[in-house]
């Protein structure tokens, strides 16, 4: 958490700092993206190569669907809320 | 959409090549992942420091806006808290660290692949994808029944850049700036709300 705290400020003090330098954000910006490509392939191949979590996947989709379904109604519904209590005109 | 398809593409493809080569013997017994983790969490706050807009919107900063991360994050743990019940293959903690990948599907997935496991890693990255792509289809609709605000906080950390068109043309320009905001706030919640979750 700490680790996390530190890391992320560094960064994004750097990144005001760097900020007039147009090139290294847009730099910045690309690596992220492989960065997220590398990691995501990388992710994909330990699931791969792991029989067990293999042979659960569906199971795992499964639940996710049901988490994300139950993540976006939640929100929804609570925004729901919030706007007919502080938004609507 | 075509970030989230492009991801999955990745995803698929390391699957191929886990599943039918030893690719993974290659990489066996080098920890890539914290270091890279940390790089890319580095990265990701130049990203946002350097993003004008991150400062401009503390400028312009209406505390009512911040009702609207408010409801995302109380909606989120609400919906998850319920379903959680019914779900036997992981705790409420794993998956409350699952829905607080709020939509930032890649960041939330490799955190928690490298702070728990590699099974609630998958489950994060294919929630959090569904999550923005539910949203990406279903924002026209979810703002005529339940208003305006609906469609940002079903959108997550995503409503600041890949639902943010169309929320502004669900919801009308008006909200394009508490999208934005909206989404500001979460992006950089994300990966201190997983990590502190993990570590409970």
């Amino acid at each position: 958490m700490l680790a996390v705290a530190i890391i992320m400020g560094a960064g994004m003090l750097l990144g005001f700092l760097l900020k007039a330098k147009k090139k290294t954000v847009v730099v910045n910006e690309r690596l992220i993206g492989y960065a997220i490509y590398l990691l995501l392939f990388l992710l994909g191949v330990s699931i791969g190569s792991n029989q067990e979590i293999m042979n659960a996947l569906s199971t795992l989709g499964l639940v996710a669907l049901v988490v994300a379904v139950a993540a976006v109604l939640g929100s929804i519904v609570v925004g729901w809320i919030t706007y007919s209590l502080f938004f609507k005109k | 959409m075509r970030g989230s398809i492009t991801i999955l593409m990745f995803f698929t493809l390391g699957l191929m090549v886990g599943r039918f080569t030893s690719f993974e013997q290659l990489l066996y017994g080098i920890d890539y992942s914290s270091w890279a983790l940390y790089l890319l969490m580095f990265l990701v706050g130049i990203s946002i420091g350097a993003d004008s807009r991150a400062l401009e919107m503390l400028r312009t900063m209406n505390l009512k806006i911040l009702l609207i991360p408010i409801s995302t994050i109380l909606g989120t743990t609400l919906g998850v808290l319920l379903v959680s019940v019914a779900i036997k293959q992981f705790s409420l903690k794993e998956l409350m660290a699952v829905g607080a990948g709020f939509g930032y599907y890649s960041l939330s997935s490799i955190i928690i692949k490298n702070m728990h496991s590699d099974a609630l890693g998958v489950v994060a990255l294919l929630t959090n994808v569904i999550r923005e792509i539910t949203t990406l289809l279903l924002a026209p609709h979810i703002a005529v029944y339940f208003g305006k605000i609906s469609p940002i906080c079903a959108g997550g950390a995503t409503s600041m850049d890949t639902t943010l068109p169309i929320i502004s043309v669900s919801s009308g320009k008006e909200y394009a700036i508490p999208s934005l905001v909206h989404g500001i706030i979460l992006t950089i919640a994300v990966p201190f709300v997983v990590t502190l979750i993990l570590s409970l």
